[in-house]
């Protein structure tokens, strides 16, 4: 368990260094720079000089980003040339409205996923299955913003239950923080369902042609105790598969829903980073989130070990 | 022996609810409680009546950089920067100068010395009386960490005289001194000197934001809101409000601007009644909000104008009958209801400055919109075009530019010129514009300019750097209108630039263009001026 942890973080490091690579070489790889978004055709080549030497974008580029990464390394991701404040800062003050967009559609994507996964693994073959599947195939095809906008002119405009947007700290107000949540939540988590919803619907299958299934059953438990305690429990182990890479996936992808939604977090604040060029936030943001996806694949690999005994690193 | 047999309870009775002691109602059965529950969600989810009567929240096309307002050029601080802050001049309804914390000043015979008399009583938000000090402070930090701080070069001295006087004297007469010192982007905000003194950009904390206008910051969250509470201090001028001079009522006591960049979703959140403001909406929504009689649209009249740089120094546009014959051949009205909209959106006007300013010209009338294509295939085979294709920049993320780009290459085709559209983000686009100057030909910008004429010199000028236009004349007439105090004087000056303009066809303008705002009918008295919502003399109603 050691060696595999210590393995996984050397790993580890090594993406991160990659990842500051890409996010340091591709910003400045796209035409434009901060200069071009912040001062406008208007500026003069005295004035775009004074910019680019203020924060540091006259120099080389190997030199610019040895400079980069000896602040990385200690923790500074360098300041906003849009908001003028600290990238740690920014972020930090955006992760938490993230973190709660991508729990929520991480929890309905597995209250959607996982019934009907099971509901279509136990009607196999019949309408109930279909539709099932045609649901979950839906999720896989239509892209999350679309979802979100219908969902807004739907379920907002239309009915008016749910708010077209904005955010409220779910930690100070749950009902209005619920409630702004549950459409980009959805918007955000139902491709993912659609996922969990087919690895489940395959793995019941697979778990209720075992003999012990059988036994259970003949022992005369309850057909939702044979569900619940014996079948699923067994066929997590996919399910946790596909729910890390979700976990994971969720966190990116609340860059466009959030958008769609006007939800400050992390997302939005990339978006906005991209569109002003402003490069500390770019990267900064970049490592946030392949950071994000490093360590919660590492989780879900622990979490086999708790679920199925069995498994024992190497 | 029965297994799993459940102890049953003791019959209810049939009152669902009972009671604890000090009358504490208890819910008994399920159904009851999922009633409270039900009542609770419902509560919860109706908005407070007393909270929408003292509150506007408005749905802002972006967010501030910053509410330390002399450091940022964004339009979206100065959009927040007029409720909290005041300088000594302001721009008044026809964008002339006008007195704000100033009440009045002198100007010297040689035009170089500029006395301002502060009004008495003004307060900060920290209840401190504004003095002369405060504003010397203010000026000393501009001048040291401002973006637009080269405006104000001239400036050779400054004194506060006494609490209520203070001094600036200029190296050289600038007629122009005095609309920049009014221009909001940024003001020059006057805040107490204790505060910010010593103080860079980025070194104010949210306590530290200090002014003294009608409104003052309660809370900034970023990419979330910013609160602004009525400032009970205030004391507003007793002239009728003009532009952003003249009185200034906070009778809204609560304002929450709400960062909302995508259109569509400040759309929404305005027809669900969750924004009672919204700016910037699309063009195409205008028929529906107009036809709703819970929503008033607003045309921000004027917003900016529409025009393509033609490359004088490089190409094929060094051929000034090849520009002529664009200048010529083009319908303007079909490209700016493209990239408008829609004609309520729009407007035809040749000049540089818009109608609404005192230097709007007609001179430029008789080379505007003529759609003469005959004229212009002639300028095109004198000139010996041979079909070499025109290279358009445009911008993707302003629709504007991009839909007047589509409609440009259309026109350009139909008049025999073999075109290429390039469309680039902004900053690409700008990044191309500045440093391959050999690789376009016509490239996309929108003006909105409506301060003293003297800041079109960094456009229009050979020094400018990156405006590839030189006229050795037109930059003679900019020295001129500079060192020009008749108005009637300048005005001729700035006049005869435009002709130049016209006659040597650096820039096309298509139009003035006009954006969209909405608000909710209970927003009353709501008038538009420049670009940001004014949300003091409003009141709210019981809709």
């Amino acid at each position: 368990m050691i060696r595999f942890l210590i393995e996984r973080a050397l790993g580890l490091v090594f993406v991160m260094w990659f990842v500051t690579l890409i996010a340091f070489t591709l910003t400045r790889l796209a035409p434009g720079d901060p200069s071009a978004a912040m001062l406008g055709s208007d500026a003069t080549p005295a004035m775009v000089a004074t910019f680019r030497a203020q924060y540091g974008l006259d120099g080389p580029i190997v030199t610019q980003y040895v400079v980069w990464m000896g602040h990385v390394l200690r923790g500074d991701l360098g300041r906003s040339i849009n908001l003028g404040r600290p990238v740690t800062t920014a972020i930090l003050e955006r992760l938490p409205v993230t973190l709660a967009l991508t729990l929520v559609a991480f929890l309905l994507s597995l209250l959607i996923g996982v019934p009907l996964g099971v509901i279509a693994a136990y009607r196999k073959d019949t309408v109930i299955d279909r539709i099932a599947s045609l649901i979950a195939i839906l999720g896989l095809s239509l892209p999350g913003f679309w979802i979100g906008i219908y969902l807004i002119l739907f379920f907002s405009l239309r009915l008016g239950w749910f708010p077209s947007g904005g955010y409220v700290n779910p930690l100070l107000n749950p009902i209005e923080g619920l409630r702004h949540l549950v459409l980009p939540g959805l918007a955000l988590g139902y491709i993912q369902a659609a996922l969990v919803a087919r690895m489940t619907r395959a793995a019941v299958l697979d778990i209720l042609t075992l003999p012990f299934v059988q036994v259970a059953r003949a022992k005369g438990l309850a057909e939702r105790v044979v569900v619940l305690k014996h079948v699923l429990k067994n066929a997590l182990l996919p399910v946790i598969t596909v729910s890390g890479v979700s976990l994971a996936v969720l966190f990116g992808g609340s860059v466009v829903i959030e958008t769609v939604f006007t939800i400050p977090g992390v997302g939005r604040l990339l978006i906005s980073a991209v569109t002003n060029r402003d490069f500390p936030v770019i990267q900064g943001a970049l490592l946030v989130i392949a950071a994000w996806y490093a360590l919660v694949n590492l989780l879900a690999d622990l979490l086999y070990t708790v679920v199925d005994p069995r498994i024992r690193f190497a | 022996m029965v297994r799993n047999q459940v102890q049953s309870r003791p019959s209810q009775d049939a009152s669902s609810v009972a009671r604890w002691p000090f009358g504490i109602v208890r819910f008994e059965t399920r159904r009851a409680r999922l009633l409270l529950a039900a009542l609770l969600v419902v509560g919860a989810l109706l908005p407070s009546a007393a909270a929408q009567e003292t509150r506007i929240r408005a749905a802002m096309a972006g967010s501030p950089p910053t509410l330390d307002f002399v450091c940022s050029f964004a339009a979206q601080a100065r959009d927040y920067g007029v409720y909290i802050y005041e300088s000594l001049v302001t721009l008044a309804q026809d964008y002339d100068v006008a007195p704000q914390l100033a009440e009045r000043w002198e100007v010297s015979a040689d035009n170089r010395t500029f006395t301002f008399f502060l009004r008495s009583g003004a307060r900060f938000h920290d209840d401190t009386l504004v003095t002369a000090d405060d504003v010397l402070v203010s000026f000393e930090r501009f001048l040291e960490v401002s973006p637009r701080r080269a405006d104000f070069g001239a400036v050779e001295s400054m004194r506060a005289i006494d609490d209520a006087t203070f001094e600036i004297v200029l190296s050289e007469a600038s007629a122009a001194f005095l609309p920049l010192l009014a221009y909001p982007g940024p003001a020059i905000a006057v805040m107490p000197a204790d505060v910010i003194r010593g103080k860079a950009c980025g070194e104010l904390d949210a306590d530290s934001i200090i002014g003294t206008g009608p409104y003052k910051l309660v809370e900034w969250i970023p990419d979330q809101h910013v609160h602004l509470q009525r400032f009970d201090g205030y004391v507003t001028v007793d002239e009728p409000g003009s532009g952003y001079a003249g009185q200034r009522s906070a009778n809204v006591r609560d304002l929450f601007f709400v960062p909302v960049p995508e259109a569509a979703a400040r759309l929404a959140g305005l027809e669900t009644g969750e924004y009672d403001y919204a700016q910037n909406l699309p063009a195409d929504s205008y028929g529906r909000l107009s036809a709703n009689p819970d929503i008033e649209t607003h045309i921000i009249k004027p917003s900016f104008w529409v025009a393509i740089h033609l490359n004088t120094q490089n190409g094929l546009l060094q051929n000034p009958l090849l520009r002529r014959a664009i200048q010529v051949g083009l319908d303007q009205e079909e490209i700016m209801l493209v990239a408008a909209g829609g004609p309520q959106l729009m407007r035809l006007d040749c000049s540089i400055f818009f109608s609404e300013q005192t230097w709007h010209s007609d001179v430029c009338a008789d080379r505007y919109n003529e759609y003469d294509v005959a004229e212009a295939r002639r300028l095109m085979t004198e000139a010996g075009y041979a079909n070499e294709p025109i290279r358009i920049l445009t911008a993707s993320d302003f629709q504007y530019m991009y839909l007047a780009a589509i409609a440009l290459e259309s026109q350009l085709s139909q008049l025999g010129f073999a075109t290429e559209l390039q469309v680039f983000t902004y900053s690409a686009m700008i990044d191309v514009f500045r440093n391959r100057r050999d690789d376009w030909d016509i490239s996309y910008n929108g003006f909105s300019i409506r301060t003293d004429p003297g800041v079109f010199a960094t456009v229009f000028t050979s020094t400018s750097g990156y405006q590839p236009y030189e006229n050795p004349e037109v930059d003679r007439l900019w020295a001129v209108g500079r060192e020009t105090f008749d108005p009637a004087d300048r005005y001729a000056v700035y006049e005869r630039i435009q002709d130049h303009i016209y006659d040597d066809v650096p820039v096309i303008k298509h139009g003035d263009i006009f954006t969209m705002d909405g608000a909710r009918s209970r927003v009353q008295g709501f008038e538009v001026f420049y670009t940001t919502p004014r949300f003091w003399n409003v009141r709210l109603s019981d809709r």
